[in-house]
């Protein structure tokens, strides 16, 4: 088998698992949402729409291994084709992924403490610095928590999108809507900031990188931790890297960009002296 | 031939006769049970030909949470049935046309005119026609709105006769805040039920700015000094009035904790006023009207068992477990007046205790709410507009039963009459102006 043949069997593979993963979508079947889970949350700015997926309990992430990377599309049963759906006119249009308008963000937390273990007030979010968010106090956590349950039962009185068993297709005029918790939301949800409490946001752009923090409040623990990191596709794949490989940083990008070009200058310039 | 087609006929006609004879109006009312009292006694009161017959559950027609009217009203035959479920789940019965979550009695129950108590037999399964409601529907989760496969629309309301009051504006039904038996605090703000409704307990010392009153928590039971919060299901009228009035979101979800008997694990809910409390459990979740509501997130389905179960001894009540154990501590509630009412006894040791709301009591006034000033000049803001909402395109036959019912409110048998407020609020929890 020569390497041509192997890749195009490889990528016919990859295909093949991705369009299992993505298909038998009906639609309109019933969500639900449990203490502890985890929200996959989209909105855009100035949009009448906002797309929210509950991920489940936050086992998957924190028992990732080091370095693995999960494409959440193939791996969380019923989460589907999203792209098509943020890419549908009735949500974000086509231009969703570039239009520098649509914001995405991972969000979750348990009141009470969960089966995985964690203790009550424990949050999960995603975070555009590497600097992990800062611990609260025990009722300032479950009171987010209480926010994030809040738009759970939202999430949970509504049914599944055309393209994701799990995806909810939401109103911006909506009570409680994904939207109004994340900043320019309604008071009392956001209060300007994500859910009334990462400072200014927890979001970034669908085409950017963000961090992914456990948070322990201070009276169980007081340890914020980054667990890995998010990154969306133009095609809504969606992936995450567990932390134990290096995060790349934008600045990163930029001196490989910069040390690849002069790389390439050399060559350039070694093989006209070399003609001379 | 002839004759046996004559025969036909009359036995048509006679038949005819005998259903139309038994063509009664009937008026099935479900929603708010902070209001029953006084919707069962405007029922009474409405321009019966002669005074109806009735019957209720439990022993007194102010709280029965079902009761059945019958007799005649300008000639024809005219029940009115009640089955107090909540104000939400009034209105998710009548906007989404499903059975009230209680059914109500049949017409077969044995009724009399001095009233029969205690009767039993519920099973008219019947879709409701109209509802009270504590809240306005456009506060709803069930308003222009489509839950499963379930379709909300925008219910008509009923005819006061007022042109210039709200529509469907039947009167004002007022609130408080209440703490435990045995709790030593008097007064909660906008702010602190904010957070303690939001967090589910927060630490004495918020209430009493104290520093020998910071909560603690260990593995011996910590100090007990913390406040609770409890309250209703959200199908109660009551929770979407309190939560919208301290500013955190009708629709908002708590974090609330259910007072009971038994162990965590296994947790008996209290419903008798004096029971010693021994576990304080995160409410447990719980599907109502086919929506599932999350651990935390439920509570009491009446607001007469809220106020019994606060009115219980909380000194060795165990919350929590390890390191994070609190033993004690005492509970805050929303409840009606007239569910708080009956237990408040004047005595922190003998019976809850009604908080001031940022400061200002409503009081108990012998039970006329009416001419309580600081209610009705606007200084206490924990009230909402009581409402009578119907389905759109009911007979007028029954419409005009409803209307009946909603002016005698109206005019004369509301909690607090909208002629007696000086002041006004455009929707729930608005500002009071």
């Amino acid at each position: 088998m020569n390497i041509k043949k192997a890749l195009t069997t490889t990528c016919m593979a990859t295909a093949g698992l991705l369009l299992i993963g993505q298909s038998a979508h009906a639609g309109g079947s019933a969500v639900s949402y449990n203490d502890g889970d985890i929200f996959l949350g989209f909105r855009q700015t100035g949009g009448t729409s906002a797309y929210l997926l509950d991920l489940g309990q936050p086992d998957l992430f924190m028992t990732a291994t080091p370095g693995s990377s999960i494409v959440l599309n193939t791996t969380i049963s019923g989460f589907g084709d999203i792209g098509a759906d943020l890419s549908s006119a009735s949500v974000f249009g086509s231009s969703w992924y570039t239009d520098g308008n649509v914001f995405f963000a991972v969000t979750g937390g348990t009141k009470f403490g969960d089966n995985f273990g964690d203790p009550e007030g424990t949050l999960y979010s995603t975070n555009p610095s590497s600097t992990p968010w800062t611990p609260q106090s025990d009722g300032s956590q479950v009171s987010t928590v209480n926010r994030l349950s809040t738009a759970g039962f939202r999430y949970s009185l509504a049914t599944s999108s055309a393209n994701s068993d799990l995806g909810v297709i939401q109103s911006t005029s909506t009570p409680n809507n994904y939207a109004s918790f994340q900043p320019g939301g309604t008071i009392p949800n956001s209060a300007g900031i994500s859910f009334a409490e990462w400072n200014p946001t927890n979001e970034g752009l669908v085409n950017t990188t963000l961090y992914f923090n456990q948070i322990i409040s201070r009276g169980n623990g007081d340890t914020s931790v980054n667990i890995g990191f998010f990154s969306i596709d133009s095609g809504g794949l969606v992936t995450f890297t567990a932390a134990g490989s290096p995060i790349p940083e934008p600045s990163t990008y930029a001196l490989l960009g910069m040390s690849t070009a002069l790389m390439g200058f050399l060559i350039f310039r070694r093989r006209n002296v070399r003609k001379a | 031939m002839k004759s046996i087609a004559s025969k036909l006929m009359l036995g048509a006609a006679a038949f005819a006769f005998i259903g139309s004879a038994h063509a009664a109006t009937y008026l099935r009312l479900t929603g708010s049970s902070a209001y029953r009292s006084a919707v069962h006694t405007a029922i009474r009161n409405i321009a019966w030909d002669a005074a109806p017959s009735y019957a209720y559950t439990g022993t007194s027609l102010s709280g029965a949470s079902q009761a059945i009217f019958h007799g005649n009203i300008a000639g024809v035959d005219t029940y009115i049935k009640t089955s107090w479920t909540g104000s939400e789940a009034g209105i998710q019965a009548v906007a989404g046309d499903l059975p009230a979550s209680a059914s109500f009695l049949q017409d077969s129950t044995t009724t009399s005119t001095s009233g029969t108590p205690s009767v039993t037999t519920n099973g008219d399964t019947t879709h409701p026609d109209a509802c009270m409601s504590d809240t306005f529907q456009a506060s709803s989760v069930f308003y222009n709105s489509t839950i499963g496969s379930v379709t909300y629309g925008t219910l008509a309301t009923a005819n006061t006769g007022s042109g210039t009051d709200p529509a469907g504006v039947v009167g004002v039904v007022p609130f408080k805040f209440c703490t435990s038996r045995g709790s030593v605090i008097t007064d909660i703000t906008s702010q602190l039920a904010q957070n303690l409704y939001s967090s589910g307990k927060v630490s004495l010392s918020l209430f009493t700015g104290n520093s020998a009153d910071v909560g603690t928590k260990s593995s011996g039971g910590g100090n007990g000094k913390w406040i609770f919060a409890t309250g209703r299901d959200p199908d109660s009228g009551t929770r979407l009035t309190a939560l919208a009035e301290i500013g955190l979101g009708g629709q908002s979800g708590v974090t609330q904790f259910q007072p009971s008997t038994g162990t965590a694990g296994s947790p008996v809910q209290v419903t008798a006023a004096g029971t010693t409390i021994t576990v304080n459990v995160p409410f447990p979740a719980g599907t109502i009207n086919g929506i599932a509501i999350g651990t935390g997130n439920n509570g009491y389905s009446s607001g007469g068992n809220l106020a019994k179960a606060i009115n219980g001894n909380t000194t060795g009540m165990v919350n929590g477990a390890g390191s994070n154990k609190i033993t004690g501590g005492s509970y805050v509630a929303y409840l009606g007046t007239s569910d708080a009412d009956p237990q408040i006894t004047g005595s922190a040791s003998t019976g809850i205790v009604e908080l001031s709301y940022n400061g200002v009591t409503l009081g108990n006034v012998a039970g006329d709410y009416n001419t309580s000033t600081v209610l009705t000049y606007g200084k206490y803001t924990f009230w909402g507009y009581e409402h009578m909402y119907y389905k759109t395109g009911l007979a007028t036959t029954v419409t005009d039963v409803a209307d009946k019912v909603a002016k005698q409110l109206h005019d004369t048998d509301a909690v607090v009459k909208l002629s007696s407020m000086k002041v006004s609020r455009t929707t729930d929890g608005a500002v009071v102006q």
